[in-house]
């Protein structure tokens, strides 16, 4: 994917640097900065030096004591209660935050690495500087230096605030919640919590949760595929329905179908869930016709599993094929017609061009969305959610219903009635493993991949 | 590389200013005297109380003007204490409501504290002892109790009388009963009918739960047959089909009484559970009792910890409970509140407590295994009612569900 750089030939070896380096380009391996200020690069060299002084303070009063409590997450584990006389009443003396330490820990641990990036910039910086001497040229001034900084390195500029968001916003946090999976967070262990390795992996894959992750897993890629297929089928098939010739009114029926888009979908969902509630509208409406007996019971907690399926991916359908008929719509409008237009003189007939001739180029441009719509399947919250909440309830499960994907299992476990932080972290990571896994195999096949 | 100066400068400063605030805050020291109450109190409640709960708080503050109390609604409702308080407890209310089956394990989480021995002898003497039974665990009292909640039956007057909702039977061969089998809390008490415990007789024991064996077989027996019998509706809005006269009776809490009693009007009936028939003998159908309390966070700062416990005691007292019912018709545990003329007189309040009695209701049991029991005894109750769990499977399902639920931690 990236192509190397051609490497250039090296400027000077470290070696070089250390054994023929003046006394403060030796200094500098110590104390960052000392050579830039000696030749005269101020901002550079001061910069440098603040940073390590800073960082050297920071460590000796608390980088020191949160690297190490991270290794133990506090060592009080349990709370105490103890009676205050004075105030006649108990106290609970709690067990050290392991939260707090943790999310502190990972923060040392950032920084930390951040340091050695720095170190080596120095180093970098310092041979530099000691090339440029030896070989009689040119070293940049302050003002050199910083103008720098808007011109050829602009590229570090701009890309400050963005990196500095990212690692604070996006990489702080998902190595904090990946952590997670290796302690006893959970309701046992609120407060005061250990690292206990693989115990919740284990948990999730092979102890008290197997019996759950399994099926559930199974359903969640059962669904994900029916609910990509269907709706991308329908969708293009009523793509053309609408595109094809003899059809009037064609931006009335798009509109229509666009409106069922245009709802906000947990409205709609909260709809059908009343709609096709067991003593809904639906089946008020099937009884009072006499086409049924008996009240068919969709999505309730008491439902039959393969009917709630089978609903949930209908209903699913209903909401999905909108957005596929309005992206296939673009596609088909912009179809070149001379192929279409020879397939016919050569008598094809329609179902064949359809085959051999619409239906690939369709594919071919919308198989990264088809991916996407997959990933975004197999983590499809709302849908489940608002639609099932997971029922039925399944005798068999752990905490999840029949219709529950892994991740409104996930859900539930955080937030439901046992709390399992660490196996919650644990499915995350492996929802993470297999959208990742399923869409780079997937990606690295289709054809626009191979052709772009 | 300039930025990554700047990222190692800001955060060792963000880092260093927490530092020091964190140490800023521990060093505070309490000095207040044990005789006169004073502080600052956050006191949580459900949304619809805020407006009576600032009226007993006024109260409060006439006998203990140097207490500053803020009345706020818990972010979840009082149901859900368990979890927002464990959230951030440091954030969370000092005082706030909560049901006693959350009590065990929030107190061995540490979330609460127990209660002071002057507290624990004045709820001692005043309150019915269900109540107290029912805050306390491992032999100490947690919380502040002040009313208590078991399911009755309620029923429509015109179309069934007192006599025939002595029997479930009966009852439900003459009208439609509407109730809903996917909610362990209406029946799960059925295995209580059968003769089981749940967590021993103290609800206390963690192998003391008895339910694979011939009794636990005969509650799923009952609660399969309750699929064939047509007069047995299963529905997720009970009210709705009292309403629309589908249903003439249903089982339903204190909590919606009021709202019942809007439905029925001039037909509102109101009695203790019927009799059931279970393993072929006629028992007491039973229901959980619940025991709404309030509790002192642990969290809260040493030096309010007198003042938290001493409105947590005044907001439960008689006077606060019958402003309680009054507005809510939350039935009291104070022994004289509970003979005042006006709880004598409701029949509602009197089926309650009724319920309340030890004959008809099992306390629920506080141990932390609980959140497993809910997750687990639903699916169990709901499948041997739809018929998806089979007869010869109830032997083998309740063994498996007898283990979850007894696991240590």
């Amino acid at each position: 994917m990236f192509k190397r750089k051609a490497k250039k030939p090296k400027e000077a070896t470290y070696r070089e640097v250390w054994q023929h380096g003046d006394l403060a380009t030796k200094l500098s391996f110590f104390i960052m900065g000392f050579a830039q200020l000696k030749n005269k690069q101020w901002v550079k060299g001061l910069s440098f030096l603040i940073t390590e002084v800073v960082f050297l303070i920071w460590m000796v009063f608390s980088g020191v004591s949160a690297l190490s409590m991270l290794t133990t997450l506090g060592t009080i584990k349990h709370k105490q209660v103890v009676f205050d006389k004075t105030q006649g009443v108990y106290i609970t003396k709690m067990p050290d935050n392991s939260v707090v330490i943790l999310l502190f820990g990972v923060l040392a641990v950032i920084l930390v690495i951040a340091m050695i990036g720095l170190y080596v910039a120095n180093l970098r910086s310092v041979r530099h500087l000691y090339a440029l001497k030896r070989d009689g040229e040119h070293v940049p001034t302050n003002g050199e230096d910083l103008a720098s900084l808007l011109d050829k390195k602009l590229y570090g500029t701009l890309l400050a605030i963005p990196i500095a968001g990212v690692v604070a916003f996006t990489i702080l946090p998902t190595v904090y919640m990946i952590s997670m999976a290796f302690t006893n967070y959970d309701s046992k262990h609120p407060i005061g919590f250990s690292w206990t390795g693989f115990a919740a992996f284990k948990n999730v894959l092979s102890g008290d949760l197997a019996g759950t992750f399994f099926p559930v897993l199974g359903w969640t890629l059962v669904w994900a595929i029916c609910a990509t297929a269907t709706t991308f089928f329908f969708g293009v098939l009523l793509a053309m329905l609408i595109e094809s010739k003899g059809i009037k009114h064609k931006g009335f029926w798009r509109t229509i179908f666009v409106i069922v888009y245009a709802v906000p979908q947990f409205i709609s969902l909260l709809m059908m869930a009343q709609f096709l509630d067991l003593q809904g509208p639906l089946n008020t409406l099937l009884l009072n016709w006499g086409w049924i007996a008996h009240p068919i019971n969709f999505i309730s907690a008491s439902a039959n599993p393969m009917v709630a399926r089978i609903t949930v991916i209908i209903v699913n359908m209903w909401i999905g094929v909108p957005v596929s008929m309005l992206v296939s719509t673009a596609i088909i409008q912009n179809l070149p017609q001379d192929q279409i237009e020879a397939a016919r003189i050569d008598g094809a007939n329609a179902f064949q061009i359809f085959r051999s001739v619409t239906f690939p180029q369709i594919l071919f441009v919308m198989a990264p969305a088809l991916i996407q719509q997959f990933i975004g399947n197999i983590n499809n919250f709302n849908v489940i959610f608002l639609l099932t909440g997971g029922y039925p309830m399944n005798n068999n499960y752990n905490g999840a219903g029949d219709t529950d994907l892994l991740v409104t299992w996930l859900y539930n476990l955080v937030f439901g009635q046992t709390q399992r932080y660490n196996a919650s972290a644990v499915l995350g990571i492996l929802i993470f493993i297999i959208s990742a896994t399923v869409s780079l195999i997937a990606y690295r096949r289709t054809n626009a991949f191979k052709e772009g | 590389m300039k930025l990554i100066k700047k990222i190692a400068l800001g955060s060792s400063a963000v880092i260093a200013m927490t530092l020091l605030a964190a140490c800023g805050k521990s060093s505070s020291s309490s000095d207040t005297s044990s005789k006169k109450v004073s502080g600052d109190v956050k006191l949580w409640v459900d949304t619809t109380q805020v407006s009576y709960y600032k009226t007993i708080v006024k109260n409060f503050n006439k006998k203990y003007p140097d207490v500053n109390v803020k009345v706020t609604q818990s972010p979840n409702g009082s149901a859900n204490a368990k979890t927002d308080v464990g959230k951030d407890p440091a954030k969370a209310a000092d005082v706030f409501e909560v049901p006693n089956d959350q009590l065990g394990s929030m107190a061995d989480q540490g979330y609460i504290n127990p209660l002071s021995p002057d507290a624990t002898k004045t709820v001692k003497s005043d309150n019915v002892a269900t109540s107290v039974k029912g805050v306390t665990w491992k032999n100490q009292m947690y919380g502040y109790p002040f009313a208590e909640q078991a399911q009755t039956l309620y029923y429509n007057k015109s179309k069934l009388s007192a006599e025939d909702v002595k029997s479930w039977d009966t009852l439900t061969s003459k009208a439609t009963l509407a109730t809903d089998f996917t909610n362990a809390y209406n029946f799960y008490p059925i295995f209580f009918s059968a003769g089981t415990n749940l967590y021993g007789k103290n609800g206390e024991t963690l192998k003391g739960t008895n339910v694979a064996n011939q009794k636990g077989i005969n509650a799923l027996t009952w609660l399969a047959q309750q699929k064939s019998n047509k007069n047995v509706m299963q529905t997720s809005n009970t009210l709705n089909q009292l309403k629309s006269g589908n249903a003439a009776a249903t089982i339903d809490g204190p909590w919606n009484t009021a709202n019942i009693k809007k439905i029925l009007g001039k037909n509102f009936g109101v009695a203790k559970y019927p009799t059931i028939k279970v393993g072929g003998k006629n028992v007491q159908m039973k229901a959980f009792l619940g025991i709404e309390a309030f509790a002192v966070n642990s969290h809260t700062p040493t030096k309010d910890q007198k003042a938290a416990s001493t409105l947590a005691q005044f907001i439960t007292n008689k006077q606060s409970q019958l402003i309680v019912y009054k507005q809510s018709g939350q039935i009291p545990v104070d022994k004289s509140a509970q003979k005042s003329s006006t709880v004598a007189n409701d029949k509602a309040a009197q089926a309650i407590m009724t319920m309340a009695k030890p004959e008809n209701s099992v306390l629920m049991p506080k141990m932390s295994q609980m959140a497993t029991f809910w997750n687990l005894s639903a699916p169990l109750l709901n499948g041997s009612y739809t018929g998806s769990i089979k007869a010869s499977d109830y032997s083998a399902k309740l063994k498996t569900f007898q283990d979850a639920i007894s696991k240590k931690n």
